[in-house]
C-alpha cells in the first residue's frame, strides 16, 4: 500500500523512480532545501511499499511582491479583471508535481494536489495555480479533471522557448470563482508580466 | 614588529621548525602577542608537537581575548589540527570553550551576546561539532528563556548527541520533548513543533507517540514511520494491480500474476530450463504488447520486457552464460525503440553493459539519463564502479558530443562538497528560518553523504582513471579527510537498487554483484592498496596515513590465494580482482619496508614476487572470447603491474642487496604487461558483429522469440555490441 507523508531532505535519496523520468528535472539541493525550509507543509511524498518515492509535490504560498493595487483585494472588481489581471493575490502554487511512470494512473497526483489545496484553504489562499507546457496534453487533461482551468498562456516561458499554460483552481475563499475565467488559452502574456 | 611569514607560507615551504624558532624569538619580546601565539599553535600542530600549552596560554590570557576575529582564528587552527582525528571530535575542546565564555562574560550588550552565541552555534554546526553547538544553545536559552525556537533546537541537538536510548543525552532530550508537549507549544501556530515527536519516534517511546497523535507534534516523517511501520495506512482509492490467485495467463491482463509467478520461480530455485521457458514466453508477450492498441496503464510492453529481463538475468545467475545478458540487453534496446522515454530500460542497460564490459554503450546510456546532482550518489555506482577498469578513455556518445570519464567522475565528486556545504548552511541558519524540525533530517543527510560508499568508490575510480591515462594527479579531487583507514571503511550505503523494476527478484543487485557480493569494503581496500602503492612509488602522499593498518586489514581479509583460479566461472572474475589486490598489497608492503630499509624488506619483496607469479596471466591471455570477457582484469592487472615496475626500479636504486630479486620482478612484470596488451590487440581484431550474432543465436531456446523483435534490429544490435567490445579492447592497448 502507498501512503502520503511529509517530504524530508532524506527523500532526495529515494526519488529516482520519479526523477530519472525525462520530464522531471533534478535541481541542486538548495532548491529543495528552500522549499523544506519555507513551506514544509506543502512538501509531501507518496511512499511505496519498498520505501521508494512514487510521487511528490513541492508547493508554496505567496502573493505578488507589491501591495494590491486596490485594497482589500477582490477578484470580482472590474479593475482586477481589466487593468490588473496579472496581480497575484495570496495563493498556493504547485512548483513540482511528479509521479513515477510505473506508479501512474493510481490517483497519486490527485491525492497530492488535494493535500496542497487543503493547506491552501487553511492559509486562506484564493486559488492554486501551476505552470504546464502547452504540449503536455496528458498533464493538462489530468489537471482539468481535477478542476483546474487555463488562466493565461505565457509565451517563451521555458528555456527551450516553449510556452506554458498558467492553470488555476479556485479555493474556498473564492466563493464567486472570480479568480478564474474562460478562454484563458487565448490570453497571451509575456514572462516579464508574470511574477 | 617586523613582518613574519604566515602559517600558509611555512606550510608551502614545509619549514615548520624555522617558523617555530622565529616565533619563539619574537615571543621573547612580545610574550602575549595573540597572532604569534596562534601561529606557534598552528606550527606545533602541523608537526604533531605539544600544542596544548600554547592553547591553554591563549585561553587563560589576561585580559581575555575579546576580538571575535582572534577567537575564530584560534578555533579554526584547532579545527585544522583535528582534521585527521577519527572519529571526528564533536568539540573543539575546553580551551576554545573558555575563549568563547570569556568573551561572552566580558560583553555587556545583550545584542552582542546574542550575536556571539549565534556565531558560536553556527560555526559549530558547520564544523560538525555538536557538543559545542549544544553549549551555545544552552547559553542562548539562558539569555532568551521564552524563545521556543532555541528550545526546540536544543532538544534536537541533544537528541543528535545521544548514542543509545538510555544515555544522558537521550534522557535529557526526552525530558525536553515531554515538557514541550505538556506546556502545549503547539498552540503557537507559527512554531515548528516537529522536534518532540521526532525524539519520541527515534527513542521508540510508544506512549509518548500516542499522546501526540492528534496534535501538530506528529507532523514529521519519523513519527509517521513510527506510527505506520508494518501497518501502512491505505490511501483512499486505487492501489497497484495485485496478483490474483490461479494460473498465470500470458496476456497483458495477466502481468500482475506473471510477476508473482516469476517471484515464486526464483524462490523455489526453478531450473534453468524452467526459467528460460519463462523468458521465452515473456519475450513473446513483449512482442504482443508492443504491437497492441489495448493497454489501459500504458505499461504493458515495458512490464513484459522487464519480466523477460528478470528471467534472463536469473538464467545468467544460474549459468554464468553471457548470452542471456546480451539477450536481455537486446530486448531493452527493443523496448526503447518502442518508447524511448522508459528510463528503467536505460538504467538497466547501463547495468547490463557494464557487466558485459561494453563500456562505451554503458557511457552512452548514462549520458542519456541526464543524471544530476544528488543522483550521482544514488545511481552513480551503476556506471562509476569499475569504470576505470572498463572504459577510462573518452568516447563519442552522440554526434559532436563526447563523454570523458575523468571529467564526469570529477563532476560527481564536486557534488558532494557543494551539497555538504549547503546542508551545513541550512542547518547552521536554523535560528533564522526556525525550521527546527529539519535539524535531525539535515544532519542525517549530511552524514549519509559524508560516509557514502559511492563517494569513496567514485573517488578511487577517479584516481585510477587519472593514473591509467597518465593524467596529472592535480586533476584528482582534494583529499577526503580524515586521512585514516577507518574513514574509508566505516561507510553508509545510499546506492539505490530499486530505481528500475523488481518483480520479486532484484535484477539491479544481481547485475551489480560479483559472485554474490557487492563492491564494498573489500573492494575499497583493494583499490586503496593499489592507489597507495602507486603514491609511494611515485613520491606522492597517500590517501591514508595509517598505511600499515591498510596492509594488515587487506592481508587478513583475503582467502587462501592459492585456490583462486581463472576457470571461466563467474567467480573467477572476482578471483582476478583479489589476486590483483594481493599484488597491490604486497607491493605496498615492499614500499613501506623500502622506505625504512628495514630487515623485513627481503621477505616483503619475496612475497611481492610470489604474488606476481600467482597471477593467472597464461590462462587469461589464452581466452578467445567473443565480447569483452575479462576486459576489467586486463586493466586491473596493468594498473598494478605498472606500479610493480616503478617499485622495482626504485628498489633497484635503493636496495642493492635485493637487486636480483627486484630485477626478476621487473622482468616478469614487463612480460605480463606485454602479454596483456598483445592479447587485447588480438581480441580487438577478433571481435566482429557476425561472431556476436552467431554466439547469441547458438542458444536455440531463445532464437525464435528474439527473432520476433526484428532481424534487422538484431543485426544492428550485434554491430553496436561488437563496436563497443572492440573499442574496449583498443583502450587496453593504449595503457603503457
Amino acid at each position: 500500500m502507498s501512503s502520503i507523508r511529509p517530504m524530508t531532505p532524506m527523500d532526495l535519496l529515494k526519488f529516482n523512480p520519479c526523477n530519472l523520468d525525462h520530464l522531471t528535472e533534478t535541481y541542486n539541493i538548495g532548491f529543495y532545501l528552500d522549499y523544506f525550509t519555507k513551506w514544509p507543509e506543502l512538501c509531501k511524498v507518496v511512499e511505496g511499499e519498498n520505501g521508494q518515492v512514487e510521487a511528490y509535490i513541492l508547493g508554496k504560498v505567496e502573493a505578488s511582491p507589491y501591495p494590491a493595487p486596490v485594497e482589500p483585494y477582490d477578484p470580482g472588481l472590474k479593475i482586477y479583471q481589466k487593468k490588473f489581471p496579472n496581480y497575484l493575490p495570496w495563493h498556493a502554487h504547485i512548483t513540482c508535481l511528479t509521479v513515477a511512470p510505473s506508479a501512474r494512473r493510481l490517483g497519486h497526483a490527485t491525492r497530492l494536489s488535494v493535500t496542497l489545496e487543503e493547506v491552501g484553504d487553511a492559509q486562506n489562499a484564493w486559488f492554486v495555480d501551476l505552470f504546464v507546457r502547452v504540449d503536455n496534453v496528458a498533464a493538462i487533461k489530468l489537471y482539468k479533471n481535477m478542476g483546474y482551468s487555463i488562466y493565461r498562456r505565457i509565451t517563451d516561458y521555458y528555456n527551450d522557448g516553449s510556452d506554458a499554460y498558467d492553470m488555476r483552481k479556485p479555493l474556498k475563499r473564492d466563493k464567486q470563482r472570480k479568480t478564474v475565467r474562460a478562454n484563458g488559452e487565448n490570453i497571451k502574456v509575456h514572462p516579464s508580466e508574470v511574477w | 614588529m617586523a613582518r613574519y611569514p604566515t602559517f600558509d607560507e611555512y606550510r608551502k615551504r614545509g619549514n615548520y621548525q624555522d617558523g617555530l624558532k622565529r616565533c619563539d624569538d619574537l615571543l621573547k619580546k612580545n610574550p602575549h602577542d595573540v597572532q604569534l601565539l596562534i601561529l606557534k599553535f598552528q606550527l606545533l600542530s602541523a608537526i604533531k608537537g605539544d600544542a596544548q600549552p600554547v592553547l591553554d596560554q591563549l585561553a587563560s590570557r589576561q585580559p581575555p581575548i575579546l576580538d571575535l576575529g582572534d577567537i575564530i582564528s584560534i578555533e579554526d587552527a584547532v579545527e585544522i589540527s583535528q582534521r585527521d582525528d577519527y572519529p571526528s571530535p564533536n568539540s573543539a575542546g575546553p580551551s576554545v570553550a573558555k575563549l568563547w565564555d570569556n568573551a561572552f562574560k566580558a560583553s555587556t550588550s545583550m545584542n552582542h551576546r546574542l550575536d556571539l552565541l549565534s556565531l558560536r552555534f553556527s560555526r559549530a554546526v558547520v564544523d560538525n561539532r555538536l557538543a559545542d553547538a549544544q553549549q551555545a544553545l544552552i547559553q542562548l536559552k539562558a539569555l532568551q528563556p521564552k524563545n521556543r525556537v532555541v528550545y526546540m533546537a536544543h532538544a534536537a541537538v541533544t537528541q543528535m548527541l545521544s548514542t543509545a536510548n538510555d544515555d544522558l543525552s537521550a534522557r535529557l532530550a526526552l525530558l525536553l520533548a515531554r515538557k514541550a508537549v505538556t506546556d502545549k507549544f503547539d498552540a503557537d501556530d507559527a512554531l515548528d513543533c516537529r522536534v518532540p515527536g521526532q525524539i519520541f519516534a527515534l527513542q521508540a517511546s510508544q506512549k509518548d507517540l500516542e499522546s501526540i497523535s492528534d496534535t501538530r507534534f506528529k507532523e514529521s516523517k519519523q513519527v509517521y514511520e513510527a506510527l505506520h511501520d508494518g501497518n501502512r495506512k491505505e490511501v483512499n482509492g486505487d492501489s497497484a494491480p495485485q496478483a490474483e490467485a490461479g494460473a498465470a495467463s500470458w496476456d497483458l491482463s495477466g502481468i500482475p500474476s506473471l510477476n508473482q509467478h516469476f517471484a515464486d520461480l526464483t524462490k523455489s530455485s526453478a531450473s534453468l530450463d524452467t526459467v528460460l521457458a519463462f523468458a521465452t514466453n515473456s519475450l513473446q508477450l513483449f512482442h504482443t504488447a508492443s504491437t497492441s492498441t489495448s493497454d489501459p496503464r500504458g505499461r504493458g510492453a515495458a512490464d513484459a520486457c522487464f519480466l523477460s529481463i528478470s528471467a534472463l538475468t536469473r538464467a545468467y545467475e544460474l549459468s554464468s552464460d553471457q548470452r542471456y545478458l546480451l539477450t536481455a540487453a537486446f530486448s531493452a534496446e527493443a523496448l526503447l525503440k518502442h518508447n524511448p522515454h522508459i528510463h528503467e530500460a536505460r538504467l538497466i542497460l547501463i547495468y547490463l553493459y557494464m557487466r558485459l564490459g561494453l563500456g562505451s554503450l554503458a557511457l552512452h546510456y548514462f549520458d542519456s539519463l541526464n543524471i544530476k546532482e544528488i543522483q550521482h550518489d544514488t545511481v552513480g555506482h551503476v556506471l562509476f564502479t569499475n569504470l576505470s577498469l572498463t572504459h577510462p578513455h573518452i568516447t563519442t556518445v552522440k554526434r559532436n558530443a563526447v563523454f570523458e570519464p575523468l571529467k564526469r567522475l570529477s563532476l560527481a565528486l564536486a557534488m558532494y562538497t557543494k551539497h555538504e556545504e549547503r546542508l551545513a548552511e541550512t542547518e547552521a541558519s536554523v535560528l533564522n528560518h526556525s525550521q527546527t524540525g529539519m535539524l535531525i533530517d539535515l544532519r542525517e543527510l549530511r552524514d549519509h553523504l559524508r560516509l557514502s560508499v559511492t563517494r569513496r568508490i567514485t573517488y578511487l575510480e577517479q584516481r585510477r582513471t587519472a593514473r591509467l591515462l597518465n593524467n596529472a594527479l592535480g586533476q584528482a579531487a582534494a583529499p577526503m579527510g580524515p586521512r585514516v583507514l577507518a574513514n574509508w571503511t566505516n561507510i553508509v550505503d545510499n546506492r539505490d537498487f530499486a530505481a528500475a523494476f523488481d518483480f520479486g527478484y532484484n535484477v539491479e543487485r544481481v547485475l551489480y554483484e560479483q559472485d554474490g557480493s557487492q563492491p564494498e569494503k573489500p573492494w575499497i581496500l583493494r583499490a586503496l592498496a593499489a592507489d597507495s602503492a602507486w603514491c609511494l612509488a611515485n613520491g606522492h602522499p597517500t590517501l591514508v596515513k595509517d598505511v600499515d593498518a591498510l596492509v594488515s586489514e587487506l592481508t587478513s581479509l583475503e582467502p587462501s590465494l592459492d585456490s583462486l583460479k581463472l576457470d571461466g566461472s563467474e567467480a573467477s572474475v572476482l578471483h582476478v580482482e583479489i589476486l590483483a589486490g594481493d599484488l597491490a598489497n604486497q607491493t605496498l608492503r615492499t614500499l613501506l619496508h623500502l622506505a625504512s630499509n628495514d630487515p623485513e624488506l627481503p621477505q616483503a619483496a619475496a612475497a611481492m614476487l610470489k604474488a606476481l607469479e600467482r597471477l593467472p596471466i597464461t590462462e587469461l591471455v589464452s581466452k578467445e572470447g567473443v565480447l569483452a570477457e575479462h576486459l576489467t582484469a586486463h586493466y586491473n592487472l596493468l594498473d598494478v603491474l605498472r606500479t610493480v615496475l616503478k617499485t622495482s626500479k626504485l628498489a633497484g636504486e635503493k636496495a642493492k642487496e635485493q637487486h636480483d630479486l627486484f630485477d626478476t620482478a621487473r622482468k616478469l612484470a614487463e612480460e605480463h604487461c606485454t602479454a596483456l596488451r598483445d592479447h587485447a590487440k588480438e581480441q580487438s581484431k577478433r571481435v566482429s558483429a557476425a561472431a556476436v550474432r552467431e554466439y547469441v543465436q547458438r542458444e536455440e531456446r531463445l532464437k525464435d522469440s528474439m527473432g520476433l523483435l526484428g532481424d534487422g534490429n538484431l543485426a544492428d544490435f550485434c554491430q553496436a555490441v561488437a563496436a563497443s567490445a572492440k573499442e574496449g579492447w583498443e583502450g587496453v592497448t593504449k595503457i603503457n
